[in-house]
């Protein structure tokens, strides 16, 4: 056995988070820190993202994997916690009990927004963005007035209190109206200008053509961009798909570690 | 208490279902185990090797003799064999799948529809993999178990959506169903099936006070 999971409970001021951190037996080369979206819990899909940090381990990096607010074995934070606050503090938890190792943040989807969060507040040694947001359409949402969503939201907001009242909480979070997913390239760039930055997505994902139109933004800036032909990467619908996010995500943290390790 | 969630991508979405239930157990004065079945979230193993029996394992390792239990959909099916041999004092069967071969195969039915027939959905649902070992199972072992439970009076409970898929009950059980088919997603907390259960534990609790 090439690594340990230890189950942890990490104490917020928005309720208690439910983590996995997986050490490696031997030596620590880095550390990094799954964020996998929101809705997702912490092992993915198929068990992708314990797969991972399974891989990630063998290569001597100690993975923290936590379910997100509201999900899963985090479904007592308290309504309305902000997840991306929440995986700063979850990630200065970790951090502080990792020791003084250089580290990666591996973000899915809308864990983009939160990664961006912790670039903001500590130094990253690089970043990866799996299938970044997708729905990116600001002509779209601009035709849409500010009086007409608040319209929308004044007539639906019974009906959504009623249903919260009788069938509980949203857990999975309304991304169509999230302002967040709009800013993904700009999201994308501040990011590659904080820390080295690796994405990819599949040919068949919404994201493809965004990052295809960055493509010259983001390699100015030194990021790499990697696109899977012939699959959909968003959702990991497919073993294929679960596969390729495994194993290029490993490669991608092993020339980062031994960069790391050279520089 | 152990509490069991379903498998696969249904099993992924009743762990809010499970944690929430568990939290309400202590609130009664328990205490409660959600269980990852092996290749599943956070347990290791290949999740193309599980099968009924290995789930039926799985809550017989975790759990004593006379621990309370409750399962959601196909681990429904798992908790009413484990709580007969494990002579449980209380049973929550919450969207039962008691014919995990049907079950999957109602889910694969439907994978199909929603990709116009364009994925192989044999051994393949929704992204998660359906082993050989659930999809051929067709739930007589649960029958029998069930059977054997009602005939001793062990005080059983089938929670259910009234227009879901979810398995009808056998006789001798408390059937409480709500309404709806159990299809909003978007409310994963599915607070009725949580506050029914805990209502039922808690008048079980009096009636039959646990021994030790």
């Amino acid at each position: 056995m090439s690594a340990v999971d230890h189950p942890v409970l990490v104490p917020t001021p928005s309720g208690v988070i439910g983590a996995i951190v997986t050490e490696p037996v031997g030596d620590r080369r880095a550390a990094a820190i799954v964020i996998t979206g929101k809705g997702a819990s912490r092992a993915g899909v198929n068990r992708m993202w314990a797969r991972l940090a399974h891989e990630l381990a063998a290569l001597g990096v100690v993975v923290f994997r936590a379910d997100p607010a509201g999900t899963a074995e985090s479904v007592h934070t308290v309504d309305g916690a902000d997840v991306d606050e929440l995986t700063v503090e979850t990630a200065r938890w970790f951090t502080s009990r990792a020791g003084p190792l250089d580290l990666y943040v591996i973000a899915y989807c809308y864990g983009l927004a939160s990664t961006v969060e912790l670039a903001r507040t500590m130094s990253l040694s690089g970043a990866a963005v799996i299938s970044p947001p997708g729905m990116t359409s600001p002509e779209l949402w601009s035709s849409y007035s500010r009086a007409h969503v608040l319209a929308s939201k004044v007539r639906t907001s019974p009906m959504r209190a009623w249903k919260r009242v009788r069938y509980g909480r949203a857990a999975r979070p309304e991304f169509g109206s999230s302002g967040e997913l709009l800013r993904t390239p700009e999201l994308l760039v501040e990011l590659a200008e904080r820390a080295p930055l690796w994405t990819m997505t599949g040919e068949g994902d919404a994201s493809v053509a965004l990052l295809r139109n960055l493509r010259h933004e983001l390699t100015a800036r030194g990021a790499a961009i990697e696109i899977v032909e012939d699959t959909t990467i968003h959702r990991s619908p497919t073993l294929r798909s679960q596969d390729e996010t495994v194993e290029r995500t490993t490669r991608w943290m092993a020339r980062a570690v031994a960069e790391g390790a050279n520089a | 208490m152990l509490v069991c969630p379903s498998w696969g991508t249904e099993g992924r979405y009743s762990l809010e279902w499970c944690h929430g239930f568990a939290r309400d157990v202590t609130s009664l004065g328990g205490r409660a185990v959600v269980v990852h079945w092996p290749g599943f979230e956070d347990s290791t193993g290949d999740p193309d090797d599980v099968s009924l029996a290995s789930m039926i394992d799985a809550c017989t390792d975790v759990a004593a003799h006379g621990w309370a239990m409750a399962g959601f959909g196909v681990g429904a099916a798992a908790v009413a064999v484990a709580a007969e041999r494990l002579a449980s004092p209380y049973l929550v069967l919450v969207e039962p799948q008691l014919d995990p071969g049907a079950h999957f195969a109602a889910l694969a039915r439907s994978y199909r529809r929603v990709s116009l027939g364009q994925v192989d959905a044999s051994r393949w649902v929704f992204g998660a993999p359906v082993p050989d070992g659930l999809r051929d199972d067709d739930g007589a072992s649960v029958r029998e178990a069930l059977a054997a439970r009602t005939a001793h009076g062990g005080p059983t409970l089938v929670l259910r959506s009234r227009d879901g898929l979810a398995s009808r009950p056998t006789d001798g059980v408390t059937l409480v169903e709500v309404a709806g088919n159990g299809r909003g997603d978007r409310y994963l907390d599915r607070l009725p099936l949580r506050r029914l259960g805990v209502k039922w534990l808690r008048r079980e609790l009096r009636r039959t006070p646990p021994t030790s």
